[in-house]
């Protein structure tokens, strides 16, 4: 009869102990997420390298930050925050660099009437725009604007994680989104000095 | 009179609505099988509730069922990427690379990624072995751009798609690289380099006048071995607007093996 596996947390304390054992512990645990974290990577990259560069980014961070592990949640869960986290500054750095041709979505004629004039202040600003998002956007327009923007993914691996229909269908609805928003707010943020 | 607390882009604007207490959202790993399991049918119907309206809590419980779908049968790409993460060959002979293998003798030095950690034997041993990944050999090359030469900038004005080009070293290193060259770029007033980790972190940043910008030992200690960095070049006018950017490059010091490690071959 094999021996029950170790648990991720029981490797953890292994790994901790920094003895001869510490390295296989760890190898072991490693090696138990391998795939999940690779998959994952690969859905928010949609490309390998890029997804081998993020997975490997991933475990090194958390090879760092393992010992402020306190085991008040599973391994699994603090893994995935981890994962998430990495993956967002990634995807939010890449974004920066790309911000100009994204620049070239928006320019879309707006709406007076519909100007959020009644707007102020930070705490009704983000308000407005939550109902904006959830009011005035189709569900999966919304759902993609924030896949794209928050998370940074690109266009065509929100087309696969949504399973949207075309290769072109993220960045429809990305126009359509900004379009929408844009009839809302443009003539507040202009005369705010805000931009998008 | 503009609000200096109005955020000034889309993603900001995003971001900041949703991490608004107001907005009522729960941590995105609420949205993990095993954490929805662990909550009372209330407090998961709550979830299930929120989510149902909310664009942002939607969207991240797609991608915690992403990560709990994890790995599925017969993708290849996956294999790949898990193989990149272990070493293993089977990865890397479907990796598109027409580098030479790499030999069982890497380079001799310290490991510097993980000083006066106890587990860095453990990792340096997995990086060591990923470098060992048949293909990984990448000696420094040269990024080559076959698109025509750019046309001079009007009077400093902006070329969209200019691009930057033959940047060296770019690929897996034996050794950390001591300076970064480009081709120039015709009309240039100077220009922007860049490193970065992978996650977009800065590590170092320069402005100067022509090629190559050169890597001083403060700049050298900071490119850990066996960590992947990027970096990229802008090429400014005159007058301080950027008229040509290159691609982003990516560099790699391959780890070097522990002693005792030195026989160790690719599988």
């Amino acid at each position: 009869m094999e021996p029950e596996p170790e648990s991720d947390e029981q490797l953890i304390a292994r790994a901790r102990q920094g003895d001869e054992g510490a390295s296989a512990a760890l190898d072991t645990l490693f090696r138990r997420y391998h795939p999940k974290v690779a998959a994952w990577c690969l859905r928010f990259c949609g490309d390998r390298e890029q997804a081998a560069d993020l997975a490997q980014e991933v475990f090194l961070r958390v090879h760092e930050r393992l010992d402020s592990f306190r085991g008040d949640s599973r391994f699994s869960t603090w893994l995935y925050t981890v994962t998430r986290r990495v993956a967002i500054n990634r995807g939010q750095a890449a974004q920066l660099r790309r911000a100009e041709s994204l620049d070239d979505l928006s320019a879309e004629p707006v709406d007076p009437a519909q100007d959020a004039e009644s707007v102020a202040g930070q705490a009704q600003v983000l308000a407005a725009f939550r109902q904006a998002m959830q009011e005035d956007l189709e569900p999966l327009e919304a759902r993609v604007l924030y896949l794209h923007y928050v998370e940074g993914m690109t266009l065509p691996a929100i087309t696969d994680l949504l399973a949207l229909p075309n290769r072109s269908g993220a960045k429809a609805y990305v126009v359509g989104g900004r379009r929408k928003l844009e009839r809302r707010f443009g003539n507040w943020l202009r005369r705010e000095g805000a931009f998008w | 009179m503009s609000d200096p607390t109005i955020p000034r882009d889309l993603a900001t604007w995003l971001r900041d609505a949703y991490r608004d207490p107001a907005a009522g959202c729960p941590p995105p790993e609420t949205f993990l099988v095993e954490e929805l399991a662990a909550l009372t049918a209330a407090e998961r119907a709550r979830v299930e509730e929120h989510a149902a309206a909310c664009p942002a809590c939607s969207a991240e419980r797609e991608l915690a069922r992403a990560f709990d779908r994890g790995a599925e049968e017969g993708t290849q790409d996956v294999d790949w990427v898990v193989a990149r993460l272990r070493g293993e060959t089977a990865g890397a002979a479907a990796k598109p690379s027409s580098a030479p293998a790499v030999s069982g003798n890497a380079p001799a030095g310290a490991v510097v990624a993980f000083p006066g950690r106890r587990m860095a034997r453990a990792w340096t041993r997995l990086a060591a072995a990923a470098a060992l990944v048949a293909g990984v050999g990448l000696a420094i090359h040269t990024v080559y751009d076959t698109s025509p030469p750019l046309p001079n900038p009007p009077n400093g004005g902006t070329v969209r798609g200019g691009e930057v080009s033959r940047l060296t070293p770019n690929g897996e290193l034996a050794e950390t690289p001591r300076e970064l060259r480009w081709e120039p770029v015709a009309g240039a007033g100077g220009y922007r380099v860049r490193i970065l980790t992978v996650d977009g972190t800065p590590v170092w940043e320069t402005s100067l006048a022509s090629p190559p910008a050169v890597l001083s030992e403060d700049v050298t200690a900071r490119l850990q071995r066996a960590v992947s960095y990027e970096w990229m070049v802008e090429a400014t006018a005159p007058d301080g607007t950027i008229f040509a950017r290159s691609a982003t490059a990516r560099l790699r010091v391959r780890p070097a093996p522990e002693p005792g490690d030195g026989a160790e071959t690719p599988r």
